[in-house]
């Protein structure tokens, strides 16, 4: 998962590839063992979190708690009567970002496409469309990268990448029918949750991280408007970047630690941050991947 | 320049009530500006009950919770967000009243009510649905309702709706009722204003105020688009007016409202046009 080599005893549906484990040295555990209601030494907090020197801790009463710990150990306890299996999604999600934040990641929510060799990415709040349009995009010809959290990193003076991720696709059944994509579903993320993995369409499996070619910031617009691309400010591009940092309060808690203002204004100087404005209609999919594919030809002749 | 206190204030309604046009008043009076606030930018992603928001705060994604663990969730989040605020909130919600998440410590609350008659022609336009198919919603006491960007959440019948608000002791309520707004809109603002606890000048509540008409509003709707439109709507701001089932609604669909809903219509002075 964004490029860490996760062990596990569970059993986890949302990986996109179905293929046996690869022998390598884990860098994540992942365990079903008790966590504690509270940590000590509290420096961050909200109203179902908290995180101090060593770990971050996640409580969602009835549902289960999550601790993720010093980078390397994600402890999953579920609440009485609650399955393993049923609470996964808040492991591999909220607790992975909180082990790729003590790791010193920096996290977009974003879901990913390579098309050239180039990474596409496209961030937005839960709901704004993301997968469906990645869905889309890979239908067209790309291949799927990451899916609602990309790892940027960047290293010694060269472009900024996005690690491949291994978790599939999740959509709900309109985008799946939309994108005859019934084929390839996969379990659904919780036992009474209308939304299902999705094996994407095509994957690369070049590994590695790609290099970002541009980013878009996705938004629903009027209706009746037809889809718009335009360039933001470095400034602009940067405050929207940090506003879509995955989970973005664990993000600021370990802003110091990962050096994350000056990481955000970097990728925002140097990287092409677009506002795309486009009706949420399934059935005006097509118009938004067309215009993303004029936008891409532009970027590569310019 | 026009201020309000520091808490949370909810402000509620049931939907197609006046609640948007209530917001862009609080924004222009707010804002100081000499010109009109963006329709577009009344932070909608702000409201407890948007997804972003929510997840934000929480830390898990609202789609993936079922509905009893939202609901716990959105109690703790309300009580948090309400513990820690250091400037005024004026929060939109369409939620029925339920005191494990509307009833979080809120500073005060704001409730509009409309007649259920003209609700019925514009919840019909807004949803695309029939006169008769928003009327049964109305109706509904399961109802619930959700947005793509909005939380799902539980809206009940009108009548209950109203009564929950406004017969709730947990946080102060002050009621204003739509055409009361539209008849006196200056007069019944300012009221609103100080009632909340807030300062405002008449030159500010006026200014405000031609910020905020319905002819601004549908220019910028016109000029820019809404973002709140659905893809069905001709318009979002559409008409704003009062009494227009008297036109619109046939005996039948009078009917149907007023026998369920004629005991709290009185009491808010919407006389029943069948039911003495």
């Amino acid at each position: 998962m964004s490029g860490l080599n996760v062990r596990s005893t569970l059993v986890l549906p949302m990986r996109a590839d179905s293929g046996a484990l690869l022998a390598e040295k884990a860098d994540v555990t992942m365990l079903v063992e008790d966590v504690p209601e509270h940590l000590d030494t509290v420096l961050h907090s909200g109203p179902n979190w908290e995180i101090n020197k060593s770990s971050f801790l996640l409580n969602l009463p009835d549902t289960g708690r999550f601790m993720a710990t010093d980078g390397d150990r994600i402890s999953i306890c579920p609440a009485p009567d609650m399955p393993v299996e049923d609470v996964l999604v808040f492991a591999t999600g909220t607790g992975m970002s909180a082990i790729l934040y003590q790791r010193g990641a920096m996290l977009l929510h974003a879901s990913a496409v390579v098309c050239n060799g180039r990474a596409y990415l496209f961030c937005g709040p839960s709901g704004v469309g993301k997968s469906t349009l990645s869905a889309a995009l890979c239908r067209a010809g790309c291949d799927f990268l990451s899916d609602d959290l990309c790892a940027v990193v960047q290293q010694d003076g060269g472009p900024p990448m996005v690690e491949r991720d291994g978790r599939a696709l999740r959509l709900y059944t309109d985008s799946i029918e939309r994108l005859a994509l019934e084929d390839s579903a996969g379990p659904r993320v919780r036992q009474f949750v209308e939304k299902f993995h999705v094996a994407p369409p095509t994957t690369s499996d070049d590994g590695g991280a790609v290099p970002i070619a541009a980013i878009y910031m996705l938004t629903a617009s009027d209706p009746a408007q037809d889809p718009t691309i335009t360039r933001m400010t470095p400034l602009n591009a940067a405050q929207a970047l940090l506003r879509q940092s995955y989970r973005r309060q664990i993000a600021l808690a370990y802003a110091n630690e990962t050096g994350l203002a000056g990481r955000i204004g970097a990728l925002a100087a140097g990287t092409g941050v677009y506002h795309l404005s486009r009706p949420r209609d399934l059935l005006r999919l097509d118009d938004t991947t067309a215009v993303l594919m004029k936008h891409w030809q532009s970027l590569s002749l310019a | 320049m026009a201020t309000l206190p520091a808490g949370l204030i909810w402000l509620a309604s049931y939907p197609k009530s006046g609640n948007t046009w209530m917001r862009v008043l609080f924004a222009n009076v707010l804002s100081g500006s000499d010109q009109p606030c963006n329709i577009n930018q009344l932070s909608e992603e702000e409201l407890l009950i948007s997804r972003w928001r929510f997840c934000d705060d929480l830390l898990v994604e609202p789609e993936t919770l079922y509905p009893a663990e939202l609901a716990v969730l959105r109690a703790m989040q309300g009580a948090f967000v309400a513990r820690n605020l250091e400037k005024p909130f004026v929060c939109k919600t369409h939620d029925k009243y339920q005191p494990e998440i509307t009833g979080v410590p809120a500073s005060r609350s704001l409730y509009i009510v409309r007649d259920p008659r003209d609700v019925a022609i514009s919840l019909s336009h807004h949803a695309g649905i029939s006169i008769d198919e928003a009327i049964g919603q109305m109706l509904d006491p399961t109802c619930h309702s959700n947005g793509p960007m909005q939380l799902r959440y539980a809206l009940g019948d009108w009548a209950s709706h109203v009564t929950g608000w406004t017969g709730q002791k947990d946080v102060p309520v002050e009621v204003i009722r739509y055409e009361d707004l539209r008849r006196d809109t200056r007069a019944e603002f300012a009221r609103i204003v100080r009632s909340l606890g807030g300062t405002a000048t008449s030159a500010e509540i006026d200014r405000a105020i031609g910020h905020s008409s319905l002819g601004e509003m549908q220019r910028q709707e016109t000029t820019y688009g809404f973002r709140e439109r659905l893809p069905h709507q001709e318009r979002f701001f559409r008409s704003g007016q009062t009494g227009e089932w008297r036109q619109v609604l046939d005996a039948d669909q009078i009917c149907r409202i007023e026998d369920a809903f004629a005991p709290v219509m009185k009491q808010w002075g919407y006389s029943p046009l069948h039911h003495d």
